[in-house]
């Protein structure tokens, strides 16, 4: 089974306090073909995140000195690594405070196996170059420019990181400018069927990738919103 | 009609003006009267009225008088006119009293009124019946006097006596005036100028016409320059706003002050005290004229006053639940000269209580916020193991996925453990929110610490059966009276602690020992040490230095939140001192007495 069954088995760091919750993501991560890497705090979690380079990362948001909003913070300094929230809490304000710091995905403990191993997927799927490549090699609006072969994104010339969920959503409105799509179809095709309902992580997302290309985001010029309806990239 | 003897000229024209002036003088009264009327209700108003109404009747009588050819007709309309004349005076006078705010001394028609009366009234009858007695004159016969056929009488006693009343009268409410105009404020001295104006002119003709100062016809005028006050009353009115700001609005507004204002003179007597103060001091109105020390006796409010400065202070009277704020201001004369001071209390109860209210509610909001925090973080600690428990189910229902044997039991013996674990919290928070609202139950009884330290060992020997556990104490300690069983918590939770945070094989020393009047328990390990900036925090709830200790499942964040709440609950006290690298050291204090302790239970 396993997530790719490429040449190597994915690698997923797991960052909680909570020897229970560890065992239970390993049994369940390590059968699906994964490699599990561990960490019990903050600081270890950095550190083992900048070592071995993990492919996903599961990241607790209590824990011990450096709370797990601070640790996904520091992250996205440096690193496009791809991350799922676990979080006891369950209040709305940390869903959207997690994507907003530039998590992937977020899932409210208590959860099952399978519900985790869904998410895990998805995530990587975003990861992993699609085989539908696009028929051009590249996109080019205004100073906008998206290299499909390298999965690269520049403005002005000067390239932009993004995370592979924000790239896969520049890149499929790139791929249709000019036409609106809705949220449903940018949620199946971006995050996958089991996000249908999740307008919340759009609309994150949306904001982020504003941020990373628009001059003002706050007024965009090529990501329109088209209310009640979805999304189109200006053509 | 009328027949006008000699008529010269110069008579005619005399003749009409003064004809005129009466009939303008009238029409003048009317309108003075009317405008008093639609004023009526502010003060010294009423008083004008009957004034100006006594100045229409002498004025009338005396232009009746002025166009009767016979002596009874004359006669007639002069003594009506004389009914005029003897209200003026009494009226005029309670006028000028009222406009000064004097009403202490007159206000209304009071007894004093009716004394001022008693003698006009008389004068009154004794002019109606002069034919009788002759006191007032004799002699009267008709005589012309320039165009005017005017009746001559031999003036009596009493006629004198009603001038020297009448005069007096005037003058006293004339000088009444006039004093006000020197005392008054500026508003007031253009009113006081304009009623200045009315008064002495009359006063000026009277003394022309009664020493004959200028030779013109031997002809009253008194009510034609009485219509002239009437003028003057009438520009007060209309341009300075006689009735409006009359300067008894001071006193009313004093009078009606909430706060309570009183004035002392410079021996420190009561002067003044408006029915505010006297109300708050509940005194009576004949506090006026005591002596400061007397009301210090009657109402503690003006204890330790320094009078001769200004001062603010605030005064709580608790045996009535008022609070009043007192000023003392000095007041002076205009050389400066420190005339006395005055007192305002202000009752200040209200917004001491608004402010108490908005204390209380800060509190209450505080609370809130304490217990949504405590919500939010009981149910993270719910939410763990439960987290746990959902998850090992549901790896063990998944059926894309073969566990092996090993693995299964494994998985089972975690929830197991999570749902011990879950009970635990559970526990623990029923016992915090006991210790909360003071609903936790002790069952005290004479115990020796040492017992319960024994039994404590014992129970937990599983637990410490890879530590060196060794207890300090002496062979005797005096009995304390605690819950045996709570203090036995509080202990087994240190000693957990103590375990869970050093290495196997290292030493547990727990000790115990008289210090004073209290029995000082504690339990030292030689383990990690705790960070100095987690120290403050360490008995806080759901404070956890490190959840996971050494592999094994930390406690719930509450254990030592509820040690303290016990020990605080039998009046002792419970410290930690920690070195990190070197140990902690957990100590709790117990009162071998312990007076207040309470027994909830039989």
């Amino acid at each position: 089974m396993g997530g790719s069954g490429d040449m190597y088995n994915p690698r997923i760091i797991v960052v909680d306090d909570d020897l229970a919750i560890i065992k239970f993501l390993r049994a369940n991560l390590q059968a699906e073909g994964y490699e599990i890497l561990v960490a019990l705090d903050g600081e270890k979690a950095l550190q083992t995140i900048e070592k071995e380079l993990p492919d996903l990362v599961i990241l607790d948001i209590t824990l011990p000195r450096m709370d797990g909003f601070e640790i996904c913070r520091r992250l996205r300094e440096w690193s496009q690594i791809p991350i799922i929230m676990l979080t006891a809490r369950g209040e709305a304000e940390d869903k959207v405070r997690c994507l907003n710091l530039g998590a992937d995905d977020y899932i409210t403990k208590p959860f099952a196996a399978n519900e985790l191993l869904a998410r895990v997927r998805a995530v990587l799927r975003r990861v992993q170059v699609t085989d539908l490549t696009p028929q051009q090699p590249s996109f080019r609006y205004e100073n906008i420019e998206v290299n499909f072969v390298q999965r690269q994104v520049l403005v002005s010339g000067n390239e932009v990181k993004l995370t592979p969920t924000e790239y896969q959503l520049l890149q499929e409105l790139v791929l249709n400018a000019g036409k609106v799509l809705t949220h449903t179809y940018l949620l199946n095709k971006v995050w996958g069927p089991e996000y249908q309902g999740e307008k919340d992580y759009l609309h994150v997302f949306i904001r982020r990738l504003r941020h990373k290309i628009e001059y003002k985001p706050a007024e965009p010029k090529f990501i329109i919103t088209v209310p009640a309806v979805g999304y189109k990239f200006i053509n | 009609m009328w027949r006008l003897v000699k008529r010269g000229k110069s008579s005619i024209v005399y003749y009409y003006l003064y004809q005129a002036a009466m009939v303008l003088s009238l029409i003048i009264c009317l309108f003075t009267i009317f405008l008093a009327w639609s004023r009526r209700n502010t003060y010294g108003a009423k008083a004008m009225i009957i004034s100006l109404f006594a100045i229409f009747i002498w004025t009338l009588g005396f232009f009746l008088e002025s166009r009767s050819t016979t002596l009874e007709q004359q006669l007639f309309f002069v003594n009506i006119g004389y009914l005029g004349s003897m209200i003026l005076p009494p009226a005029f006078f309670a006028f000028s009293i009222n406009y000064s705010n004097n009403t202490r001394i007159l206000w209304g028609f009071n007894w004093k009124m009716v004394l001022l009366c008693i003698l006009p009234f008389a004068l009154t009858i004794l002019i109606w019946t002069n034919n009788w007695h002759h006191l007032m004159w004799s002699n009267e016969h008709l005589s012309t006097s320039g165009p005017f056929l005017i009746t001559v009488k031999t003036y009596g006693p009493m006629f004198w006596v009603t001038v020297i009343y009448s005069y007096s009268l005037i003058l006293s409410g004339s000088i009444v005036i006039l004093w006000r105009l020197f005392v008054g404020r500026r508003v007031y001295r253009k009113q006081s100028i304009a009623v200045i104006i009315g008064v002495f002119l009359p006063w000026i003709w009277n003394i022309i016409y009664i020493f004959h100062l200028v030779p013109m016809p031997r002809k009253e005028l008194t009510p034609v320059m009485f219509s002239i006050t009437c003028i003057a009353l009438v520009v007060g009115l209309l341009r300075f706003q006689l009735f409006n700001i009359v300067p008894f609005a001071h006193k009313s507004v004093i009078n009606h002050l909430n706060d309570g204002v009183l004035a002392f003179n410079t021996h420190d007597r009561v002067v003044d005290a408006n029915p505010a103060a006297l109300k708050m001091l509940r005194l009576s109105e004949s506090t006026i004229g005591k002596k400061l020390e007397d009301i210090i006796l009657m109402s503690p409010v003006f204890k330790n006053i320094n009078p001769t400065v200004y001062e603010r202070k605030e005064v709580s009277l608790p045996e009535e639940k008022y609070s009043y704020e007192l000023e003392t201001i000095p007041m002076y004369d205009d050389t400066k000269r420190q005339v006395g001071w005055l007192a305002i209390i202000h009752d200040i109860t209200d917004r001491k209580k608004a402010v108490e209210q908005a204390h209380e509610t800060e509190a209450l909001k505080k609370l809130d916020r304490l217990r949504t925090e405590l919500l939010a973080n009981v149910s993270h600690e719910l939410r763990t193991p439960l987290a746990s428990i959902k998850g090992f189910a549901s790896t063990l229902l998944r059926t894309d996925t073969k566990w092996n044997e090993e693995q299964k039991r494994d998985f089972l013996k975690t929830i197991d453990e999570e749902a011990d674990h879950l009970n635990r919290i559970i526990g623990d928070i029923l016992d915090m929110s006991r210790i909360d609202t003071g609903a936790l139950k002790l069952n005290p009884e004479f115990t020796n610490i040492l017992e319960i330290l024994d039994s404590i060992r014992l129970k937990l020997s599983h637990l410490t059966i890879h530590h060196n556990l060794i207890v300090k104490a002496p062979d005797w300690l005096p009995l304390i009276y605690v819950d045996s069983m709570r203090i036995g918590q509080v202990l087994s939770n240190l000693i957990d602690n103590a375990v869970k945070n050093s290495l196997e094989g290292s030493d547990i020393v727990i000790e115990a020992q008289l210090v004073g009047d209290d029995i000082n328990v504690s339990v030292s390990d030689n383990g990690i040490g705790i960070y100095p900036e987690a120290l403050p925090k360490l008995f806080d709830r759901f404070y956890q230095v490190d959840r996971v200790v050494r592999g094994k499942r930390g406690g719930t964040g509450l254990g030592l939140s509820i040690c303290r709440g016990i020990v605080q609950s039998h009046g002792g006290k419970i410290w930690v001192e920690s070195e990190i690298g070197k140990g902690s050291k957990f100590s709790f204090s117990l009162p071998v007495r312990h007076p207040t302790i309470q027994s909830k239970t039989k």
